[in-house]
């Protein structure tokens, strides 16, 4: 009987179910954002016993995170979720109908995560319902993450006792009003559509004992943050990662004034002031900073020890205007090209500026990033960085990836012997391509290069590939690179991107 | 000084095909392991495996020799209920090589993992499974394992308006 069942069946019809369950289990939850509930449903669509296993293994039905925006099809994933947690994820919550997102909001006392994105226009406001279900009790949500909405009075009844996670981005609500959290591991706030008075602010952080991170932006009001009264330090004793973006150097400086954290949390400031360099004395700890560039008071701010972000803007400054004396050594670049910039100007900009601003003979980090629909920079590019002997990682990102393989291609065409390139021990590789013909040809390269002077003076050690952007050349290219790595015994980083 | 002798076990399998292998790799299989456990004399008999034939006993002692000696997984880091766990689909790359083999010496890989409780190797074999899976429509599902439809007119209706749910990414 088993010989004849194994000649009618296909092979896979072999596995029992609950090997097939874990299997299904893993397509799903191991599937990237946006395809979980499609990967549930086509599953469930094979075949009949397929289809009984699917309907038989509720949580494989908690996630709703399709574009789908049919009420039906989500009614249906909270039926067949039975007592299951929902995690939901809708990143395009203006293709919803109001209908729909109550449905979701209704089942908020059973969800773990939710993540409400909506983009169209600020502080969305959600139907009398949905505000409804949003002002009750949350007790299992551990990841809250909203976009662009408009929250009800005293939203959550005032306290999510489970979250670990809170971001609220672009959000209309009460800053008194703010959940008490206190498992609380994760904070961001960003543009908030009031300004947080600090003394408050203050007073919810002494309630997060367990923060460890806390990324703000535009939050502060401007003028009174020098004048808060200092009281008892607020301890964080567990904050790894401080991050400010948009708001004044003093004003952050006064609250960090109020804070006690390890040494060892990395401060990052992100700001346009262009006074940011006389600031420095006030941040003894910051790891990193980024500013706008063209003034030479910032450059000289690069010479202390931690990264620089340096965002080029066509608009400010002049190559020209720079006096040789007040070249930099610097420790670590980071150089960012923006695609909404036009692109001659900006890399002329990057170019004359690494040329005559800075010294790269001490550099141990360079990471050039650049987004966007750019082209790549000419070879001249690389000139500066003809001499890097102290050079210990580098990010080659987007567009910088593709002039980075031309160069050492052409390096290697011409027989040069050493790279200034020999020295790093870490690279990091983010390659802009959607399309695996592209990343094909780049990948070789890569793998030539890397080949050619693996067994001689190449100090690699690590490479990190960052995830491509389409998931078949993820799978493809990771492939590739836990085969280059492992020929040249070196170890792979394949982060999230 | 030499280092000191491996005991070597004997096995049989379904097709009488015998192996000798060295105890420790033949440890990555819980069940071995529990049965060399219980048995307290030297035994020279073989062990009997009738749920594994030799060809894919071969591939899981390739397996069990090129990962002995790592740690096995303990019941802290058996998969666990909290479904807040990460789950991937990221196979190493020996594995993925060791892995790559037809439909039917897959399924009968993870039915002898399954079996003989390796649970690295059925993790694997899984995610190997999930990874083909991934991405796939209900029809192209179908067509690479060979399965049939088999719904009926009445499920016909459902179905055909869940696949529209299912096709909208």
């Amino acid at each position: 009987m088993a010989n004849l069942r194994s000649q009618i069946l296909p092979p896979i019809f072999a596995l029992p179910p609950e090997i097939l369950i874990t299997i299904f289990l893993d397509v799903v939850d191991g599937g990237i954002s946006g395809t979980k509930t499609s990967s549930t449903f086509s599953i469930s669509l094979v075949c009949s016993h397929w289809r009984d296993l699917a309907l038989a293994t509720s949580s494989l039905w908690r996630w709703i995170d399709s574009p789908a925006r049919r009420v039906e099809m989500i009614q249906t994933l909270i039926i067949r979720a039975k007592d299951r947690p929902l995690s939901v994820l809708l990143p395009e919550l203006h293709s919803y109908d109001t209908d729909g997102v109550a449905a979701i909001l209704e089942k908020l006392y059973r969800t773990q995560e939710l993540r409400l994105w909506y983009y169209h226009g600020a502080y969305s406001r959600l139907s009398s319902s949905s505000l409804k279900h949003m002002a009750a009790p949350a007790p299992l949500l551990k990841a809250l993450d909203l976009v662009g909405l408009c929250l009800p009075d005293n939203p959550f009844l005032g306290s999510l006792p489970s979250v670990r996670d809170l971001s609220l981005d672009n959000c209309g609500f009460r800053w008194e009003e703010m959940p008490h959290c206190p498992l609380l591991r994760s904070l961001s706030i960003s543009h908030p559509d009031f300004l947080i008075d600090t003394p408050s602010f203050l007073t919810y952080l002494s309630t997060l004992p367990l923060l460890e991170k806390l990324d703000l932006e535009l939050a502060f009001e401007d003028e009174n943050m020098d004048t808060v009264r200092p009281t008892i330090p607020i301890e964080l004793p567990k904050l790894t990662s401080l991050s400010f973006t948009g708001d004044s150097p003093l004003e952050v400086a006064a609250l960090l004034q109020h804070l006690r954290f390890p040494v060892t949390c990395n401060i990052r400031i992100d700001t346009e002031d262009v006074n940011l360099g006389d600031y420095l004395a006030l941040f003894p700890a910051l790891k990193t900073c980024r500013t706008g560039t063209g003034m030479i008071k910032e450059l000289q701010m690069v010479a202390r020890p931690f990264l620089l972000r340096m965002k080029i803007f066509e608009e400010q400054g002049r190559p020209s205007d720079v006096d040789p004396s007040k070249r930099t050594l610097l420790p670590a670049l980071r150089l960012e090209v923006n695609g909404s910039y036009h692109n001659s100007t900006s890399f002329e900009m990057g170019y004359q500026i690494c040329q005559n601003r800075l010294e790269f003979h001490y550099l141990e980090r360079l990471d050039l990033f650049g987004q966007g629909t750019l082209d790549p920079p000419q070879l001249s590019f690389w000139q500066p960085f003809a001499s890097l002997p102290n050079l210990k990682t580098l990010a080659i990102r987007q567009i910088f990836a593709v002039s980075f393989l031309d160069y050492v291609w052409r390096e290697m065409e011409s027989s040069v012997n050493s790279s200034p390139f020999d020295t790093i021990h870490n690279l990091v590789y983010d390659d802009p391509s959607h399309d695996v013909d592209q990343y094909t040809p780049r990948f070789t390269r890569l793998a030539t290069y890397l080949r050619a002077r693996a067994d001689r003076d190449l100090a690699l050690t690590t490479l990190t590939l960052v995830e491509p952007r389409s998931e078949h050349i993820s799978d493809v290219a990771a492939g590739w690179f836990v085969g280059l790595v492992h020929e040249m015994k070196r170890e792979v980083r394949r982060p999230v991107y | 000084m030499a280092a000191p002798a491996t005991q070597q076990i004997k096995i049989r399998c379904n097709d009488e095909k015998e192996f000798t292998v060295d105890r420790d790799v033949l440890e990555r299989s819980v069940l071995i392991k529990n049965m060399l456990e219980d048995v307290t004399e030297q035994q020279d008999a073989p062990i009997p495996l009738p749920n594994v034939s030799g060809p894919v006993m071969a591939k899981v002692l390739e397996y069990c020799t090129h990962h002995r000696g790592e740690p096995l997984p303990s019941a802290d880091t058996e998969q666990s209920q909290d479904e807040t766990r990460k789950r991937t689909t990221d196979i190493s790359e020996w594995d993925q090589k060791f892995i790559t083999v037809d439909q039917e010496m897959l399924f009968e890989i993870i039915l002898a993992a399954n079996y003989l409780d390796i649970k690295s190797l059925l993790d694997v074999g899984c995610k190997t499974v999930a990874n083909m899976i991934k991405g796939k429509t209900p029809e192209e599902i179908r067509k690479l394992f060979n399965i049939v439809n088999d719904f009926t007119p009445e499920e016909e209706a459902q179905i055909k308006k869940e696949n529209e749910w299912a096709e909208d990414r």
